[in-house]
């Protein structure tokens, strides 16, 4: 068995070293200790290999290949990775080092990581992913259900469904036999919320978490407002090349000239629309005509003078939920009160 | 998706926009958009919609 750890789980450092290139080291360390205890007779963590969590993000394309060559050197049967808990950056490492394991060698792959983590959402459908708390904690008893899994996996028993396994749903239907039909068995559902029941839907909606509204923008003559879409507005030539579906990433651009937004200095480049009246007029996307007039007739404090724009098509939950709290984190260095968050 | 204040706009294609008006026209009905995001930023809300 090869171990999959980051640089502060395999003893290196914290984030000053996150920048470590991946290595490889004979035997368990640190988690792999407890992987190794919970193993006893029934195998060995023959090496650990560690990647810091900055190089993995930085250099994703050379890190992977780096740490293939290193896991294939060993020649495992069983890769674990993490587990990673809540950290995404490692969450993500995580998931594509199981991902092209168990790609190229075939081999069974699980790594643990907590509902929050983006690596769930990116991963969940191509690797065994098993749920874990939020932090280290829960490492005993992670690790131990990550080897019993992969065990299992290894002899090729059956895992059951993801509530029995205690991995993340892979989006794979499986048929089963049912003594009750469906008719009768959403008629039970609808008995028992009606009645304040516990009941499980077969059904499942990925997006469970409630937000808290942001208390009430007092001040508005004093406030600077920010505009953000994810309407995929950019520059012309797209500089930071924004992907028009399943997107990553974020811009961040100055407002052209205040109180215009000229048409042949920006583009659409969203894939889920026809973008041709937006980019006849890109104020119908971001109304930046009216907010500065409304600034020079001091209606607002301030219109700040950049926007944020992003492509909501296709994109994954995880990755919108990143992008989301990056651009807050940066709205707040900014100083903005208040945000305009325009949805196409 | 949990958001707490919601203006409905001009459209998918045109949020802020509504390209059958007159240029003057589709101003003024972005400007009316605008202050009712406006006002919405200035509302207390009080519970998180489940959706």
């Amino acid at each position: 068995m090869v171990h999959y750890i980051n640089q502060f789980f395999g003893q290196i450092g914290g984030e000053e070293k996150a920048d470590t290139s991946p290595f490889i080291k004979k035997g368990p360390i640190g988690p792999g200790v407890i992987l190794q205890e919970k193993l006893r007779d029934r195998g060995e963590v023959v090496a650990t290999v560690i990647c810091g969590d900055d190089y993995f993000s930085n250099y994703s394309g050379e890190a992977i290949e780096e740490l293939l060559h290193l896991i294939k050197s060993e020649n495992p049967e069983i890769l674990i990775s993490g587990p990673a808990f809540n950290a995404g950056r490692y969450g993500i490492a995580c998931g594509e080092v199981c991902r092209r394991t168990s790609k190229e060698l075939g081999i069974p792959c699980v790594t643990g990581m907590c509902g929050e983590n983006p690596g769930v959402e990116m991963y969940r459908k191509s690797v065994y992913i098993i749920e874990t708390p939020g932090s280290a904690i829960g490492m005993k008893n992670s690790l131990s259900r990550m080897i019993e899994f992969a065990i299992n996996l290894f002899e090729r028993k059956p895992i059951g469904p993801p509530e029995e396994g205690g991995y993340f749903p892979r989006g794979i239907r499986k048929n089963i036999f049912s003594e009750k039909l469906a008719s009768e068995r959403v008629v039970d559902m609808l008995m028992a919320k009606l009645s304040g029941s516990p009941f499980v839907t077969e059904v499942f909606n990925p997006i469970g978490t409630e937000i808290e509204p942001a208390s009430p923008l007092e001040e508005i003559l004093n406030a600077k407002i920010a505009l953000v879409t994810e309407g995929g507005l950019v520059p012309k030539g797209n500089p930071d090349r924004i992907e028009g579906a399943r997107c990553t990433r974020f811009g961040r651009y100055p407002i052209w000239a205040k109180g215009n937004l000229p048409a042949e200095e920006f583009e659409c480049i969203h894939r889920g629309f026809d973008s041709s009246s937006i980019n006849e007029d890109p104020n119908r996307l971001l109304p930046i005509d009216v907010l500065t007039d409304m600034e020079e007739k001091t209606q607002i404090g301030k219109l700040f003078s950049f926007f944020y724009s992003t492509c909501g098509c296709g994109m994954y939950i995880g990755e919108a939920r990143r992008i989301g709290r990056e651009i807050a984190e940066s709205l707040k260095r900014d100083g903005v009160q208040g945000v305009i968050l325009v949805a196409t | 998706m949990n958001v707490s204040r919601i203006v409905s706009g001009g459209g998918i294609t045109h949020p802020f926009g509504s390209p059958e008006l007159s240029p003057t026209e589709e101003r003024e009905f972005r400007k009316r958009l605008v202050e009712n995001a406006l006002k919405s930023l200035r509302t207390e809300v009080s519970v998180a919609r489940r959706s």
